[in-house]
């Protein structure tokens, strides 16, 4: 669980990055953490695993202060990063190095993930390709069964088989009792595991909402004229007609196009019928 | 707050595996260079100074000291280069998010690099000497002149403390015992300090500190001793024992009690780090 009131956070001789920040999310759900590059996004994973110690606000992840990096937290968080460096072993061996450190670590997941990913665990960790090692590092991090997993561009370096096997993975793999938080730019690659959308923008979060409310609430559609359209919010130029999100009706629910909502919120567009709008 | 969070037995043994694990061949290959180096090194230098050592008997005790003095600069840099992963940005990550705690992490590398490192090392240290001095061979040095190196003793620690079959006073023992051990924290502590050529950035912080406090005194000794010469340092001491005068008692304190600063201050600034 993630709880987080009123943080304000800026690096050295820099403007503050999140100010009055706050934020709550519950175990049980994947969310989609989105904003533009600068937003922050990589800060605000940093701030919730400790890496990073906030000037002010109130933090608790899973009940403990994150930057006190007690070992129970530790022990129950887990954040494949976009950058990563691993030492040069075999995979077999820094299982057997690693695994121990965490208590729900489930060697028979470990085996099954990285068969599904086809990787051989007598392979040095040096000597796999980037995807092949973000691979393994997902595969890890899902075996952990820690409480919340936090995925920063997970699919980035990923071949198109492999985004796709990641999907099936991570959404097999995580139980009621897991929040994962996904940061990313690439939201086609996630659009269909997330269950709620999170955007950061200027340091503040400006759109906290369940994919399922955002079904119920926006429909978005593609159409040639923008002519009898009611309840347009926004609207995108695309070939051959429009992208528009409009109000919902009761007689449709349509597929979210989360590239076209996060533009509308970036836009600072009301998405009117929101309710968590923050 | 709780013991366990800071200490945990089982946990600090995961850990330390965890390390022995990844690092175990880094660490023999660390072990197995440092003797062979020793030994090639101590061979070359003993072999180089065989007419001093028949001249002098008292030059071997000399000799044994240098080929230790550069033995422990040699485990300098492995104390030196603690907190491999606090050296880039990405493993710093991965290090404080591994799950242990500030406490157990330092525990780890302070045993690995100094608790069991260095005790390994004064074996090897005393192997591979031993072994240079076993190696050395009978030979005509001059035309009355011949080396037998069954004249040479062997190696042993009480050596380096003896000059003139007379071993010396317990302060200037344990000077230099904490000595070293002070430079060795002070070195640890350095890699938490620094990110990047750690090792070097303390060596060289030390060498300034060294010469700034010689300047120091000089410049005191000029304008409290008008007469002293420029490059002296005069120094006003008296007897704070028996034998030893108030310098010495100074030296004495900060070899004896540095490290404890030294080591608390790594502590705190690995628990206090940032990624």
């Amino acid at each position: 669980m993630i709880s987080i009131q009123h943080l304000t956070f800026q690096y050295k001789k820099q403007d503050a990055l999140f100010t009055d920040l706050s934020f709550e999310q519950h175990n049980g759900s994947i969310v989609g953490l989105l904003g533009k590059n600068g937003a922050g996004k990589s800060t605000f994973l940093k701030l919730i695993t400790g890496l990073l110690k906030p000037q002010i606000g109130e933090l608790n992840i899973n009940g403990f202060k994150p930057f006190d990096r007690l070992p129970d937290f530790l022990s129950d968080i887990y954040m494949v990063s976009e950058e990563f460096s691993f030492p040069s072993i075999t995979i077999v061996l820094y299982i057997k190095a690693t695994a121990p450190l965490y208590p729900k670590f489930d060697y028979e997941k470990m085996n099954k993930i990285l068969q599904e990913f086809e990787l051989d665990a007598k392979k040095n960790l040096n000597g796999l390709s980037h995807g092949q090692r973000k691979k393994f590092l997902i595969a890890f991090a899902l075996s952990t069964n820690c409480s919340l997993l936090i995925l920063d561009e997970p699919t980035n370096g990923l071949d198109i088989p492999s985004k796709s096997l990641f999907r099936k993975i991570l959404v097999s793999s995580v139980s009621d009792e897991q929040l994962v938080l996904i940061s990313t730019h690439q939201v086609k690659d996630i659009e269909t595991i997330i269950d709620t959308i999170v955007v950061l923008d200027e340091g503040k979060m400006v759109y906290n909402e369940s994919v399922f409310n955002i079904s119920q609430q926006l429909q978005f559609k593609t159409v040639m004229s923008l002519a009898g359209i009611e309840n347009l919010i926004y609207q995108e130029k695309c070939l051959g007609g429009y992208r528009i999100i409009t109000a919902a009706d009761e007689l449709e629910e349509t597929e979210i196009d989360i590239e076209l909502l996060f533009n509308a919120i970036i836009n600072k567009v009301t998405l009117k019928s929101i309710s968590h709008v923050v | 707050m709780s013991f366990n969070n800071h200490f945990n037995f089982n946990r600090f043994v995961r850990l330390f595996q965890q390390d022995l694990l990844i690092n175990r061949t880094k660490y023999l290959l660390a072990i197995l260079g440092l003797g062979l180096i020793t030994y090639l090194l101590t061979y070359w230098f003993l072999s180089s100074s065989k007419s001093s050592i028949m001249s002098y008997a008292e030059s071997i005790n000399n000799l044994y000291m240098v080929c230790f003095m550069f033995f422990m600069m040699g485990v300098g840099v492995i104390v030196g280069t603690a907190f491999p992963d606090l050296t880039d940005k990405i493993k710093t990550a991965n290090y404080l998010l591994s799950p242990g705690s500030a406490f157990e992490k330092f525990l780890v590398q302070f045993l690995l690099r100094i608790g069991i490192f260095i005790p390994i090392a004064l074996g090897i240290f005393w192997i591979a000497i031993r072994l240079a001095k076993a190696s050395l061979i009978p030979e005509m040095l001059y035309e009355t002149h011949f080396f037998d190196p069954a004249v040479v003793p062997y190696f042993e620690y009480r050596l380096l403390v003896t000059r003139v079959d007379k071993v010396w006073d317990i302060w200037q023992i344990l000077f230099m015992i904490f000595g070293f051990f002070s430079y060795g924290t002070y070195l640890f502590a350095g890699t938490t300090y620094f990110k990047r050529y750690a090792l070097v950035k303390t060596v060289v912080i030390s060498a300034i500190l060294f010469f700034s406090c010689i300047l120091f005194s000089m410049l005191l000794s000029n304008i409290f001793y008008t007469q002293t010469k420029f490059f002296d340092i005069r120094l006003q001491t008296f007897y704070v024992t028996e034998n030893l005068d108030s310098t010495e008692f100074s030296l004495l304190s900060i070899s004896l009690l540095s490290w404890v600063f030294f080591i608390g201050m790594a502590y705190f600034k690995l628990k206090e780090k940032e990624a």
